[in-house]
């Protein structure tokens, strides 16, 4: 673990904490600082899952909005502040997929496995388990098919039968190679 | 391989309700566990954490700069001047300090909350009032509102239709949505008088500050599937008082 990173985050870590809690005040330009210090992480993540711009920032809306009226629900000893935000934000972005009846066109299989660009946000430096350098071994760690099942269930929303379906195996299949995959992320993140 | 454990297929349903491939009965019952289950939630809540980080995979990219004030005019809208919760928080101000001068729906429910259940005997005293949770519920759009008043102290919920109207073949019905999580039903509510509901004990914990009520039209006897499958049509986040 590199120190200086480390204690990075953790800085980082602890200003978003105490932005949220000011945002449960009502404070909003504590939001504008929570905002300003997530807005390119999860309006990148709305656009991977929605694959549109005017979808994406409907939802950024959505999102923050949440965020103005749930900080208070925020607890910073079960899971880091950008974690719960990501939670929030991928539920809000899948929702919108699937309500729009795209959940199977937007992110085919084969597409879910492109690399992106690292980030230029702060925010990837947060938490142990988000530093990208894990996060790339851990799916490295993964065979393919499940790496390739656990992206298309966590950016597209496909459920078992449209990922089986997709894949062209029995449901049956798909299953093992999602839990499978599932239990070695979680086995690689805590370590 | 892992040993197999007596658990590891709630694990495993755990993971995959967190991840969102689940549908049908399993999502179903998955859906059953978080709400009888708290254990079983814990576990869907870790798991959501466990992978959020895939989300990193995502490249970060910067939005519009005329997308912050948008996000600030909304939020302006919910808690400015004239904004439903605004209008709650002074509701609630005024339901604090005792003070009958609110809206007839909340003299209405403070005068049911004040009155012993004849049911159980059981009631918020007066002088030593139970936290109770109300909600408004509203929509410019429809044209519905109602309130909503929970009393921990004996899983009641009483509800005021202000505006509510009623149509053939179709009822109303009433659902609670934690956050982050599911809608779960309450009840169905009729239009016209006051009517008091009882919570079942399994959702009870969801009524607690910041979960939402919602109301949506669903086929008579209730939504079919146990989501609601109508238009909602109001809908308001519970406060406590």
């Amino acid at each position: 673990m590199n120190a200086p990173v480390s204690s990075r985050a953790t800085h980082d870590r602890q200003m978003l904490t105490a932005a949220l809690a000011k945002v449960a005040a009502g404070d909003r330009d504590a939001l504008r600082e929570v905002y300003d210090r997530t807005a390119a992480k999860l309006f990148g993540l709305c656009l991977r899952i929605l694959g549109d711009k005017g979808e994406a920032e409907d939802t950024m809306q959505e999102i923050y909005l949440s965020v103005w009226r749930r900080a208070g629900s925020f607890d910073p000893s079960r899971a880091s502040p950008i974690t719960w935000l990501s939670v929030i934000a991928r539920s809000r972005a899948i929702d919108r997929l699937r309500a729009s009846g795209r959940a199977r066109a937007t992110v085919p299989i084969e597409n879910a496995a492109e690399v992106s660009d690292p980030a230029p946000d702060a925010l990837d430096r947060l938490g142990a388990a988000e530093d990208s350098g894990q996060l790339a071994a851990c799916i490295e760690e993964l065979e393919m098919r499940q790496a390739n099942a656990i992206r298309a269930a966590f950016f597209g929303g496909l459920t078992y039968s449209e990922l089986a379906e997709q894949a062209d195996v029995p449901v049956g299949t798909m299953k093992s190679w999602v839990r499978r995959g599932l239990i070695r992320l979680r086995e690689c993140f805590e370590r | 391989m892992n040993q197999p454990r007596p658990d590891e297929e709630l694990e495993h349903l755990a993971a995959e309700h967190a991840l969102g491939v689940l549908d049908g009965a399993e999502l179903a019952r998955a859906r059953e566990l978080t709400l009888s289950s708290p254990d079983f939630a814990r576990r869907v809540h870790d798991w959501q954490s466990t992978i959020a980080p895939i989300a990193g995979e995502a490249a970060g990219r910067q939005p519009d700069p005329s997308l912050w004030p948008r996000i600030e005019k909304a939020v302006s809208q919910i808690s400015g001047e004239g904004g439903a919760v605004v209008q709650l928080r002074r509701q609630l101000r005024l339901w604090k300090g005792l003070s009958l001068a609110a809206t007839a729906a909340a003299a209405t429910m403070l005068f049911f909350l004040a009155l012993p259940d004849g049911g159980n005997g059981r009631a918020s005293s007066p002088t030593a009032p139970t936290p109770v949770l109300v909600a408004s519920l509203s929509s410019e759009q429809s044209g519905t509102s109602l309130s909503a008043a929970y009393d921990p102290a004996d899983g009641s919920l009483l509800v005021t239709p202000g505006l509510l109207k009623g149509a053939a073949g179709h009822q109303h019905e009433l659902w609670i949505i934690p956050e982050g999580g599911e809608p779960v039903a309450v009840g169905l509510v009729s239009p016209g008088e006051p009517q008091r509901l009882a919570v079942q004990l399994a959702i009870a914990p969801h009524f607690r500050g910041q979960s939402t009520l919602a109301l949506s039209v669903e086929p008579t006897g209730g939504s079919p599937t146990g989501k609601p499958t109508g238009p909602v049509i109001a809908s308001g986040q519970l406060f406590s008082i």
